[in-house]
């Protein structure tokens, strides 16, 4: 294992080295593949290297046969391993994908689940695949109650029977990494978080479970009391998770050691409503969102809440512009004293990551439901239910790309090096990347929600005012012919 | 013209009350003679309120100003909604609840809608004013406008029932649930609107307080054979389910809308105000035959005295 952790760390350090080199002499070097969980890393930041603006579809894999007797859910969001390798979960298997031109390089069976993202660890020999199956006892409906009598910490046969389980397998051969699943308690529906050593999953009946990558062992399992909202971040040998909240305990947010799984801090605020997202961390803070709106800061270092800005959105449904949708993680992201967040209505929104404040907002009037944004150096892109990818820059809030993903649902936007690699459909599932395209020209548009008084005056005179004369011109000869409705004074109809 | 002064209040002996009818029981009459036809209401208000130069310049200029002032508060869209700030309670009230829960959020906006409302308070009873108006003398002048504001008290109390009737509606819509959601919010709309659309009317003609103008209205409505239900129904249905439907100009979260919902917003408020002038005419035209508030009887000392014994029994002995 250390001997792992050591090559590992070689082998970064050389890609840094080679990176910095080659900046120095200016030689054009391709960007890394290295998103191997949700938002990339185990902060979850989902700050990317990769292209930006001006993007095109660099190829597309409609191919993709999904089995089993349910495959509405479709694919999972990718993960993309350092050597190309894209991996995403279907209904009833894991696959993978050659990141140069989308062929298939394998499939393993899984047991029939919702399609969670994966992640990719380091096992001993080699990188493996951490993915969850298994729709508990009660199917597709399940509604993944909280456990009622959890398992002691340390124990691995948590909810025996049951069916949810966590698999691995290798990426190059595609064969089971572990000797057995890992089983359960509750079904999964947040993706996987891994750091070097071990793989981190929440369920839905609020428990935490810790996993050796080597041996595919339980290190240790916390009940935290309500469902886990988003993906388990790990940060500075801290694990921290978002509890939904409920009846039973409030929504916050809960910071264990890695190591040992001892709680170390609870973080929350008064004005929040139920926590959405899994908590992100940039610059010193932890970022996460709520239901109703609220957009969250808390010090990254012992939970201190920092702020809360709220959105308002009049048309996101039932007043909630974050939702919880299953697999579909929603999630900010942050750089550069920046905090961006989308919405489900597709609207965009920076604020200033010291205080909070609003910044600017750009409404694509494109929902994106299902999937976080994605940070590059400029730009903040966005994946709709369309199937349109939208860059808004990120200083002006302008809008300067859009493309069609050929697809509808796009999600799950990961960096693949040089490509974006995202999925789209659910049935119809399918792989879509997009690279840079050079010949193209930035547009630069503002949004919506900015008053341009002379295109409103001209909109009214041309929409409204010319309906209002159209109505009195038509209707005028009808009036005079027709006079007064009430002969004055003895209330009686005239005509 | 006042129907007030042309209705009789004998002081002398009271004649023999009217047998109680049931809510609907006015459905099965003969249609009354006086009462104009919804056809013939509905076309007197088109053209009277449609073909006023004030009354259509006026709407005009409302839905420019107050556009522009909530989007200087910071709404964002959809312009959709202001459709139906013309229309009155509590098919406008989705208006008020969106416009300040759109602006402040819903837990803060909840409690700024009365504000709201009390602004289009103000605008609908310069437009009954003008309606009406347009419906007695053929055109409108500004001193109908000034004459509407009569009935600010009664619009302004009719958007805070409109608030309750919404609310009570989702609520027990929810303990429903499905299908049923649907079918009680628009009873309560359609129930709302029937039994409340004259009471502006009464209020601008009659110079009646509050209370009496809903009686009245409520009497008005419910008169056998005068066919307001299946008018309030024929129009709050398709009202109520352009609310549903997808795809309409200007339900998208933009501060400049486009021509086409402009034309959408500006011909909904004139079939709004169309309506007010049918309204208008339907009431004026059976105002003298509305009936007037049972009074109320006072106790006649035998039964005073017996209520007086039935609590004496009831009274615990010290």
């Amino acid at each position: 294992m250390r001997l792992l952790h050591l090559s590992r760390v070689s082998h970064r350090s050389l890609a840094a080295v080679s990176v910095t080199v080659a900046i120095v002499v200016g030689a054009p070097v391709a960007a890394l593949a290295d998103w191997v969980q949700f938002q990339g890393g185990g902060a979850h930041d989902g700050l990317s290297d990769g292209p930006s603006a001006p993007l095109a579809v660099a190829w597309t894999n409609d191919d993709i046969k999904l089995e089993g007797t349910d495959t509405t859910s479709g694919l999972s969001s990718p993960v993309v391993s350092e050597d190309g390798t894209v991996v995403v979960v279907a209904p009833t298997a894991v696959l993978g994908f050659d990141g140069a031109d989308g062929s298939q390089v394998f499939s393993a069976d899984r047991d029939f689940g919702p399609s969670s993202q994966p992640a990719i660890g380091q096992a001993p020999d080699g990188p493996i695949a951490v993915f969850t199956e298994g729709f508990g006892d009660s199917g597709p409906s399940a509604s993944g109650s909280v456990t009622p009598s959890p398992s002691p910490p340390g124990q691995d046969n948590a909810g025996e029977g049951f069916d949810s389980h966590v698999s691995a397998v290798d990426l190059e051969t595609g064969q089971p990494a572990w000797p057995s699943p890992v089983q359960l308690a509750d079904i999964v529906q947040t993706p996987v978080a891994v750091d070097e050593t071990s793989a981190y999953i929440g369920d839905v009946g609020g428990r935490v479970t810790v996993i050796d990558l080597a041996s595919g062992d339980v290190r240790w399992t916390k009940e935290l009391g309500t469902p886990i909202s988003g993906a388990v971040t790990l940060d500075a040998g801290r694990l921290l998770a978002t509890t939904l909240g409920g009846q039973e305990g409030p929504s916050e947010i809960v910071a264990l050691d890695a190591e040992s799984g001892d709680e170390l801090w609870r973080a929350s605020a008064e004005d929040a409503s139920n926590l959405v997202s899994a908590p992100v961390v940039a610059n010193g803070r932890m970022l996460t969102l709520d239901a109703l709106g609220g957009v969250l800061a808390f010090d990254a270092e012992d939970g201190r809440f920092l702020w809360r800005s709220e959105v308002i959105n009049p048309i996101a449904p039932r007043g909630q512009p974050f939702l919880l949708q299953g697999v579909g993680a929603p999630a900010p992201v942050s750089a550069d004293g920046q905090v961006f967040a989308v919405d489900v209505t597709g609207r965009v929104y920076a604020f200033e990551a010291e205080t909070g404040a609003a910044l600017w907002d750009h409404a694509l009037n494109d929902p994106s439901q299902f999937s976080p944004p994605l940070l590059t150096d400029d730009h903040v892109l966005v994946p709709t239910d369309s199937g349109t990818l939208y860059a808004v820059d990120r200083r002006s809030g302008h809008l300067v790309w859009r493309v069609d993903g050929e697809g509808t649902f796009l999600r799950g936007l990961s960096d693949a090096g040089d490509l974006l690699v995202g999925v789209t459909g659910f049935d119809n599932a399918a792989l879509v990347t997009f690279e840079a395209d050079a010949t193209a020209r930035l547009i630069d548009e503002p949004s919506p929600t900015t008053l341009d008084i002379g295109r409103l005056i001209a909109r009214f005179l041309l929409g409204g005012a010319l309906t209002g004369l159209v109505a009195i011109l038509l209707t005028r000869p009808l009036q005079r012919r027709l006079g007064p409705a009430i002969l004055p004074g003895s209330g009686e109809e005239s005509g | 013209m006042s129907a007030r002064s042309g209705s009789s209040r004998s002081r002398g002996r009271a004649p023999a009350p009217p047998p109680r009818r049931g809510l609907l029981s006015g459905m099965s009459a003969a249609p009354m003679d006086s009462m104009p036809r919804i056809r013939t209401a509905f076309t007197r208000g088109l053209a009277g309120t449609w073909s006023s130069p004030l009354v259509v310049g006026s709407l005009l200029a409302w839905l420019l100003a107050e556009w522009l002032v909530v989007v200087a508060l910071g709404y964002p869209g959809p312009f959709a909604l202001l459709a139906h700030v013309s229309a009155p309670t509590p098919l406008s009230t989705f208006t008020d609840l969106s416009l300040s829960t759109g602006i402040l959020g819903v837990r803060q906006g909840l409690l700024f809608v009365f504000g709201t409302a009390a602004v289009h308070a103000l605008w609908f009873s310069v437009l009954i004013g003008l309606a009406i108006e347009t419906i007695e003398s053929g055109g409108a002048t500004r001193w109908g406008a000034i004459r509407g504001l009569r009935a600010f008290p009664v619009v302004l109390a009719l958007h805070v029932i409109g608030v309750a009737v919404v609310f009570a509606a989702q609520i027990v819509a929810a303990l429903g649930g499905g299908g049923l959601a649907l079918i009680v919010q628009m009873a309560a709309l359609v129930g709302a609107t029937w039994v409340f659309a004259f009471a502006p009317v009464i209020a601008v003609t009659e110079r009646r307080r509050l209370m009496d103008c809903l009686g009245r209205s409520m009497r008005a409505a419910r008169m056998p054979g005068s066919g307001n239900l299946t008018f309030a129904a024929l129009y709050a249905v398709p009202i109520f389910a352009t609310f549903l439907t997808p795809g309409l100009p200007g339900v998208l979260l933009d501060v400049n809308p486009p021509s086409p919902a402009w034309i959408y917003v500006v011909l909904m408020n004139l079939l709004h105000a169309a309506i007010l002038g049918a309204f208008a005419l339907r009431y004026l035209a059976i105002a003298e035959e509305v009936p007037e508030a049972p009074v109320r009887a006072a106790p006649s000392r035998e039964r005073a005295a017996g209520s007086r014994r039935r609590r004496s029994r009831r009274s615990p002995r010290a």
